[in-house]
């Protein structure tokens, strides 16, 4: 599975799924690189904006998140979403805009993927 | 000269839709049409024909790769809906992608627009509407008033930008209070200048109520919905990182399925990466 993200969301860890060219057509970074900051930054001097990503880096993510880091998610989530869900969808609406806080904004505590 | 008069010239002095898509729908709208005629049409247009290849090949339209030939994605896709894309990416070219106001740029416009798209056109599929085919350009669409205030009102809408950011306060409610206009008002003028079809218009300026004047109305609610839902999983950026409430009144209309909204998150952000790919990057 590969999923597209951007580069200001990149975390260390996660992998290439497709190369990555810059306008020129050139490969800036190959399939199964694993990222870290010094890639991030090449990335970003190119001024690329998306990249894809195994997606199975994120998949479990939900297990890959300590107590704290839900938290910080919370309160990330709750200066954007300011209201009190009234039924099991707005719950729902709630819990997938917290998981992707938790996917795309937080460091987990361990790789997978 | 007061906003409303900038955009009201702006939109005056607006040109034509590319031939491509003029010519498209005249051929469409012939009681005599056939596939061969449009296709040919589309096919003298490489750019269109090659990304009508790659969105009918697309997960989304659920045709993965078995589509070689402009006359099969028409086959395939019925006419409309090959009309509304190619009308889509027209309109995509057609505005500037180069000016940036602070941190909006229309590229992250673009994408929320992609976003809230697949979502109506999902949440369509899932009400068993029949005809699906104006809800992907329908969830487009629904912002294209922001186009407008950053084609001509460029210096008031960096107000509005602030304001919202300033205020966390959605950036519909920050247009109203700096330039006296919303983009849903705004982005009607358009669409009744360009003669969009009128579900197209309806969705463009009742998107943030859900509804048309208290009546319910699948389309709407379902662009209604797709923004929030766009806007939860960061699906681009609309000028606010807020999630609104949902109108209350929507999930009857809708009768989502229990667990509908947490099933379809990894498809909608999967479906997003590849017609993003396609559309605005490819």
């Amino acid at each position: 599975m590969v999923k597209l993200i951007k580069v200001d969301a990149l975390r260390d860890g996660m992998e290439i799924a497709l190369p990555v060219k810059n306008k020129l057509g050139q490969v800036l970074l190959g399939r199964d690189i694993r990222l870290d900051q010094k890639y991030i930054k090449i990335l970003k001097t190119w001024g690329i904006e998306y990249v894809s990503i195994k997606a199975g880096f994120e998949d479990g993510s939900e297990k890959l998140f300590n107590e704290k880091q839900t938290e910080e998610a919370k309160l990330k989530l709750g200066k954007r979403f300011y209201w009190e869900p009234r039924n099991s969808f707005e719950r729902e609406l709630y819990e997938i805009a917290l998981q992707n806080i938790l996917e795309t904004e937080l460091v987990p505590i361990k790789g997978g993927g | 000269m007061d906003v409303l008069k900038l955009i009201n010239t702006g939109v005056n002095n607006l040109p034509t839709l590319p031939t491509v898509f003029s010519k498209l729908s005249e051929a469409i709208d012939d009681p005599n049409t056939n596939t061969e005629k449009i296709a040919k049409i589309i096919s003298s247009d490489q750019s269109s024909a090659f990304k009508i290849l790659k969105v009918a090949n697309s997960p989304f339209f659920g045709f993965r790769g078995r589509i070689d030939t402009v006359s099969q994605a028409i086959f395939h896709l019925g006419f409309n809906e090959v009309r509304n894309i190619i009308f889509a990416l027209s309109i995509i070219n057609f505005f500037s992608k180069d000016k940036i106001l602070a941190k909006f740029r229309p590229i992250d416009f673009w994408a929320h627009s992609i976003g809230v798209g697949i979502a109506t056109r999902l949440l369509g599929s899932v009400c068993g509407v029949t005809d699906l085919e104006p809800y992907f350009l329908a969830g487009i669409f629904h912002d294209i008033g922001k186009l407008l205030f950053f084609e001509f009102a460029q210096h008031d809408y960096l107000k509005v930008l602030d304001l919202a950011e300033e205020r966390k306060i959605l950036i519909k409610d920050a247009e109203i209070e700096v330039l006296g206009i919303d983009h849903a008002d705004a982005g009607k003028m358009l669409a009744e200048r360009w003669k969009m079809p009128q579900n197209i218009q309806d969705t463009i300026r009742f998107h943030h109520a859900g509804i048309i004047d208290k009546e319910t109305n699948i389309l709407v609610a379902s662009v209604h919905l797709g923004d929030i839902l766009a806007r939860a999983l960061s699906l681009g950026f609309p000028g606010d990182n807020l999630i609104p409430q949902v109108n209350e009144k929507i999930w009857d209309t809708l009768k989502l399925p229990e667990g509908f909204i947490k099933l379809i998150k990894k498809d909608l952000q999967n479906d997003f990466g590849q017609m993003l790919r396609i559309m605005l990057m490819d």
